[in-house]
């Protein structure tokens, strides 16, 4: 049975138990790692992972519900229990029903190469991050991991949707064993020739050897050069603050003072211009949004100014406005300079490799606390010149945007606890705020 | 090489002779399936085995303000297999679980273990753990998924209803509930069987205040998450509360500025359980002492050579971890390594004392041994079982002390309720929390609310500045579903218990301004 099929058996029985609308999704997905530590392999696995989901409505009534399931008993309890459940749920007003029928746009994320990836080379892709480690007197540790992922959408209201993606990261932290230096590099992408496991691992060792005795500087207001990777910590909260009805509804940083939202205004550098595709070749998104809506090309900010924030079908409707549909990823649009041209236009500051345990402070102007981590420099005359300890730093990420003085080339970017793709260049911010210093390596 | 079923379970008693819980299927028959896999993986050299069949089912309900926004049943139930050959970890897993498929797991876990022959590393030993056979089970008088929606939704609307008659600046009040039943049966080579049935209760709601000329500001319910049913959360007072939740998210709106500097600090339970988590729980996880989590969660300011040695704190500090709290989120009765679980000390009278730990550091700097502390979790079973952290608690301090006594003899500081902004740097040390509401104390009163309060410290110099530590009757459990570590990323609920806590001269810092 194809996974149209089986998602049209789920659709079959849910209107069966006396659905008027359903949506299901049957997701296929492979996904296998190498964890390592101490130079050596720590965890390692291949899962095989399965999951029907079904979203039933009955008039303003609604529930979902997923399984693992997909023998006929499995898909009949799911069904059986998602509709009875939106039959005893209470109406919600804000309900919106499926989209009608549309035409989701192809996308381009699958490389065979990551799809049919065996245990035996993503050992070969880890052993020149070991190899290097042992090579430079260094400990290694850090992941590489690889997703395939297909899935096919079907609703009763004829909406038809499949899609198939791979991704491949590997980072690593290169360590000196006495712990006084560490130096952190990552790529990612959707086809494993998106990811040099020499380039990363020679990347983190030269951060680790390079921060050699860094000096204390005072907190206070600095010039940053943000890599990418560090940049991407950042984004979460930026990414959540983007939303229509807070704004709306006087909840947000992009409430105007007088009601409504900031939609318009200058708020930003004109470096500045955010936009989600889900055609973008570096981090192409999903086809399809919110209710079965064909994702679409969507710009939050351009040229600096507030263009556009994430609005729900029901709130679009309550405003007379269009739903944004986008397909889940970011691209800070970056241009042609590389790293150390930025470091070179930065002429005084920080360099700044990677951010960590970033957490909202303030939602009024988006301010958040975190800290720098692994490896940070001072950057004098446009030149790396020294080793400096890291920081805790307490910063608007309003400010942030507006004080973007260049961005450059931006690139696929991975960091733990960032979720969606982000494509992200780096960037040149002047006055972040580092509040106190911190001794962690 | 076949090995029969009596060779593969040599020394084992016998086992259980009926099933204890439900949600697993009887066919095929868990153990089945584990013998598969466990022959399969001996077969193919793995000199030692696990199989996890678990299932796990969550209900995921929230509202807006008088609706239901979303309800949400996952159903999730596999196989994960173990192995371990030539000194090197191999898992597989697939929602599939038949014997066939158990089979064909064992060998591409011993394909990945082969495979990584040709990384070098250091030869993985397991600590040694008895077989066991046994059941366990959370305490539950009210199966969290049996209770019917509409009176789940009921609680959540009617306390919006109620925040909103009381407050008219209240935008939004938000609610959520989170309810799961994890289920699984653990099977090894070492002759272990055991099935346990976990229940965790989760649920609340944030008031949302506007006003034109100041923003907005919130207040949450303080209920936290439980190994319990849904009897935690009937019994909380849900609506009862409402009312004054809404008032002082106002008052919060309306309150003053903090005044930043060094402050004394009364931190409620609901507050402290966070700091202990980042600043305590984590730094004493071995796997982060040893770099294991260097490339992501980080590694720890404590170092192997420091057991014993290390101050964190004053003589009044006394911090214990554990699986076994009734009502802790990390509560059961064995962990993911089949090793029964137990309560230790970290801290004793502010030195450390243990790392937790899980079997495969036996022989590793800091494993203290010979025993593993039994710290192993896998958060589903596709997820490969590693050191996760388990309950961690302040003790109460021996002399009589309550909140209110505490409170009354302090001149000059701020009360810090609820959990807010929270960062702690990779070696857990430079740390600054927020919280949900904050007192401004004068002269041993409550005087007045304030806002965007934050503090700023390191743990061995906060922990030293504890001056006065509530007694028992004052202790109180908090904990959160998602404590994320290891990659690929997995999620472990844990549960923190402590008295309220005074500190000296901890550094605040006013969080509505970015020079802070």
């Amino acid at each position: 049975m194809t996974a149209k099929e089986w998602c049209g058996r789920a659709l079959q029985a849910a209107r069966a138990a006396g659905a008027r609308e359903a949506v299901a999704l049957l997701s296929t997905r492979r996904e296998g790692h190498v964890r390592f530590a101490d130079n050596g392999p720590t965890t390692s696995a291949e899962v095989e992972r399965n999951a029907l989901s079904l979203s039933a409505a009955i008039g303003m009534r609604h529930a979902s519900g997923s399984t693992e399931d997909l023998s006929s008993a499995g898909i009949e309890r799911l069904t059986g229990d998602v509709v009875a459940r939106a039959r005893l749920a209470p109406e919600d007003p804000e309900y919106v029903p499926e989209a009608a029928p549309q035409k989701y746009v192809p996308v381009a994320a699958f490389d065979p190469a990551v799809a049919s990836i065996t245990p035996r080379k993503r050992a070969e892709m880890v052993k020149p991050v070991l190899d290097a480690a042992v090579q430079s007197g260094l400990v290694a540790a850090g992941l590489m991991r690889d997703d395939r992922l297909e899935e096919t959408r079907l609703s009763s209201t004829g909406s038809s949707g499949e899609r198939r993606a791979t991704r491949v990261e590997l980072a690593a932290t290169l360590r000196r064993r006495d712990g006084s230096a560490s130096g952190w590099a990552g790529a990612a992408g959707v086809r494993l020739s998106d990811v040099d496991p020499q380039k990363v691992a020679s990347r983190a060792a030269q951060k680790a050897l390079a921060w050699r005795e860094p000096r204390e500087l005072a907190p206070g207001a600095y010039t940053v050069v943000l890599e990418p990777g560090a940049l991407a910590a950042l984004f979460p909260a930026f990414r959540q603050s983007l939303d229509a009805r807070a704004a709306d509804e006087g909840r947000s940083a992009f409430s105007a003072p007088s009601g409504g939202s900031r939609i318009g205004e200058a708020l930003f550098s004109s470096a500045v211009t955010l936009v989600s595709d889900p055609q973008d070749p570096i981090v192409p998104g999903t086809p399809w949004a919110e209710g079965g809506l064909a994702a679409r090309r969507v710009t939050y900010v351009a040229g600096g100014v507030l263009r556009e924030l994430h609005r729900t079908r029901y709130w679009a409707n309550k405003t007379h406005t269009e739903p944004t549909a986008d397909g889940g990823t970011l691209r800070l649009v970056g241009g042609g300079s590389s790293l150390e041209d930025l470091i070179a236009k930065a002429d005084n500051g920080l360099l700044v490799t990677r951010i960590w345990y970033v957490r909202p402070l303030d939602p009024q102007r988006i301010a958040v606390t975190g800290l720098t981590r692994d490896a940070t420099f001072l950057v004098e005359g446009g030149r790396v010149a020294a080793a400096v300890k890291n920081f805790r730093f307490n910063q608007s990420l309003l400010d942030l945007f507006r004080d973007v003085v260049a961005l450059g080339r931006e690139e696929a970017v991975l960091g733990g606890e960032v979720s969606g793709g982000l494509a992200l260049p780096p960037a040149v911010v002047k006055d972040f705020h580092m509040s106190s210093v911190s001794e962690a390596v | 090489m076949t090995i029969s079923r009596r060779e593969l379970l040599a020394g084992a008693a016998l086992l259980p002779a009926a099933r204890v819980f439900a949600w697993i299927p009887e066919r095929p028959r868990p153990r089945d399936v584990a013998d598969a896999a466990l022959l399969a993986a001996k077969e193919t050299g793995a000199s030692y085995a696990d199989v996890r069949l678990v299932r796990q089912r969550r209900q995921n309900l929230a509202t807006r303000d008088d609706h239901l926004t979303s309800i949400t049943d996952t159903d999730s139930y596999g196989i994960g297999v173990r192995v371990l050959k030539r000194g090197a970890w191999g898992f597989a897993a697939s929602p599939i679980v038949s014997a066939d498929s158990a089979r064909a797991l064992a060998r591409k876990a011993v394909q990945i273990a082969d495979a990584n022959a040709i990384l070098e590393r250091r030869p993985v030993q397991l600590a040694p753990e008895a077989p066991h056979e046994d059941t366990w089970e959370t305490p539950v008088e009210k199966d969290p998924l049996r209770v019917p929606i509409a009176a789940k939704v009921a609680l959540l609307v009617e306390s919006a209803k109620a925040a909103k008659a009381a407050v008219p600046q209240v935008r939004a009040v938000t609610g959520f509930f989170r309810l799961a039943i994890e289920e699984k049966a653990f099977f090894s080579t070492e002759g272990s069987a055991i099935e346990q049935m976990i229940t965790r209760t989760g649920g609340g709601y944030t008031v949302t205040a506007v006003e034109e000329k100041r923003g907005f500001e919130t207040r949450r319910t303080l209920l936290p998450p439980r190994g319990a049913g849904f009897e935690h959360v009937e019994r909380a007072g849900f609506v009862e509360q409402a009312p004054r939740i809404a008032r002082d998210a106002l008052e919060k709106l309306r309150a003053d500025r903090v005044q930043p500097g060094p402050r004394d600090l009364v931190l409620d339970p609901s507050h402290l359980w966070l700091t202990i988590h980042e600043s305590l729980g984590h730094s004493t996880e071995l796997d982060r002492v040893l770099g294991y989590e260097a490339n992501f969660a980080g590694t720890s300011f404590a170092t192997a050579d420091q057991l014993g040695k290390l101050r964190y704190g004053q003589s009044n500090m006394h911090v214990t971890a554990d699986r076994v709290e009734p009502g802790g989120l990390a509560t059961c009765g064995y962990d993911d390594d089949g090793v029964v679980t137990q309560r230790f000390d970290l801290i004793r009278e502010g030195v450390l004392v243990a790392f937790q730990t899980v079997r495969d550091q036996t022989g590793l700097p800091g494993f203290g041994g010979p025993r593993s502390s039994g710290c192993s979790y896998a958060d589903s079973w596709a997820s490969v079982p590693f050191q996760r952290m388990p309950n961690v608690s302040l003790m109460p301090g021996n002399a009589p002390l309550t909140l209110g006594e505490l409170i009354a003899r302090t001149d000059d500081g701020i009360y810090v309720i609820g959990d807010g902004s929270y960062s702690i740097d990779h070696q857990r040390k430079n740390f600054q929390f927020g919280g949900d509401f904050f007192w401004q104390i004068e002269k041993g009163k409550l005087a007045r609310p304030l806002r965007k309060v934050a503090y700023q410290s390191n743990t061995p110099a906060f922990w030293s500045s504890m001056d006065a530590v509530c007694d028992a009757r004052e202790w109180r459990l908090y904990g959160a579903f998602d404590d994320g570590k290891g990659e690929p990323i997995q999620v472990n609920p844990v549960s923190h218990g402590c008295p309220p806590a005074r500190f000296q001269k901890v550094r605040v810092i006013d969080a509505g301004a970015v020079q802070s």
